[in-house]
């Protein structure tokens, strides 16, 4: 538990970095800075789509997750002198996305966040297709068998997993933040954020396997010609 | 030269682009000679791409898109205007 100690309610502001955008400080009442306040405003809105697919799957409720994204814009815009240059806007978002979440969730929750789960091996789903006699991959590589999960699949199996994992994935494998953005989003040590994002990558492949195999998935795959992946590859 | 183990056990930051150069180009003399390890880093890649391409599916409702701009027009008139 001693890792998860860090969130704080009112949001740092992140150190600059390659995703930086140049912000001026601080946003007062000039003409200058207006159009400041109207430029960082127009950078900030981009992010709506990102904030609230990452709202959404860590609430797994739309009206949670329009509440929530409503709440960090004006977390943010009221603190928007906070704003600096070298700001790292979108990770700033995220931030104030992260705390508002764990603040509500803590007080509907009434627990402290677990670091429960229960431990996969790696290479799960590869392994276990493999162990299955099936190939994979494929020589074309979007046409491979976990290709063939839709999207509910995939974006039910995330949802299964423990938030502070789920929350560390789709900070990495959705939205492409880097180990350290992630550490100072959720105010984690980098080498937590990788113990986390593994552990949860390899329980996603559980996820998946399991759905593939009560689904009829895997039966499907192993019989049907059609959607059977390619066989391996004569040696 | 790293073996089989070194090159796994690089997977996750070699994929998520967090090596340095050098370790990055150790990673890759190791699969285009071990076709076994290929296939993994292939399949995990394809993991990945399978998660975030599902992920960003989703958008905002144009409601909220609504809602927000009112909101931050709101909030930030009050700090440029006091």
């Amino acid at each position: 538990m001693i890792e998860d100690r860090g969130f704080v309610d009112v949001p740092t502001r992140l150190t600059p970095d390659v995703t930086s955008i140049e912000i001026p400080a601080p946003i007062e009442s000039s003409e200058a800075n207006a159009a400041t306040a109207a430029e960082i405003e127009a950078e900030a809105l981009k992010q709506i789509d990102a904030l609230y697919r990452t709202a959404l799957r860590m609430t797994r409720n739309p009206q949670d997750a329009e509440d929530l994204v409503q709440e960090t814009y004006f977390r943010a815009f009221r603190s928007a002198h906070q704003f600096q240059r070298g700001t790292n806007l979108r990770a700033w978002l995220f931030k104030i996305l992260t705390n508002s979440f764990i603040n509500q969730y803590r007080k509907r929750a009434r627990k402290p966040l677990s670091n429960s789960l229960e431990d996969v091996e790696d290479f799960y789903l590869y392994s276990h297709l493999v162990d299955s006699g099936l190939q994979p991959t494929s020589p074309d590589p979007e046409a491979t068998v976990i290709d063939q999960f839709a999207e509910a699949e995939v974006i039910q199996a995330l949802e299964r997993l423990p938030v502070e994992f789920r929350q560390v994935v789709l900070l990495a494998d959705v939205e492409g933040f880097s180990y350290k953005e992630i550490a100072e989003i959720v105010a984690i040590p980098v080498g937590t954020v990788m113990s986390r994002l593994h552990r949860g990558r390899r329980r996603l492949q559980k996820e998946l396997w399991d759905y593939a195999t009560t689904s009829g998935y895997l039966g499907a795959w192993r019989n049907e010609g059609a959607n059977a992946p390619q066989s391996p590859p004569a040696t | 030269m790293i073996n089989c183990q070194e090159a796994l056990e690089k997977l996750h930051a070699y994929l998520d682009r967090e090596l340095t150069e050098a370790e990055q180009h150790e990673v890759e003399t190791h699969l285009a000679t071990c076709p076994d390890c290929s296939d993994m880093f292939r399949f995990e890649s394809g993991m990945l791409r399978l998660v975030g391409h599902h992920c960003r599916a989703t958008q905002a409702p144009v409601a909220l898109h609504q809602r927000v701009r009112i909101m931050v027009h709101m909030v930030t008139e009050r700090k440029i205007a006091p």
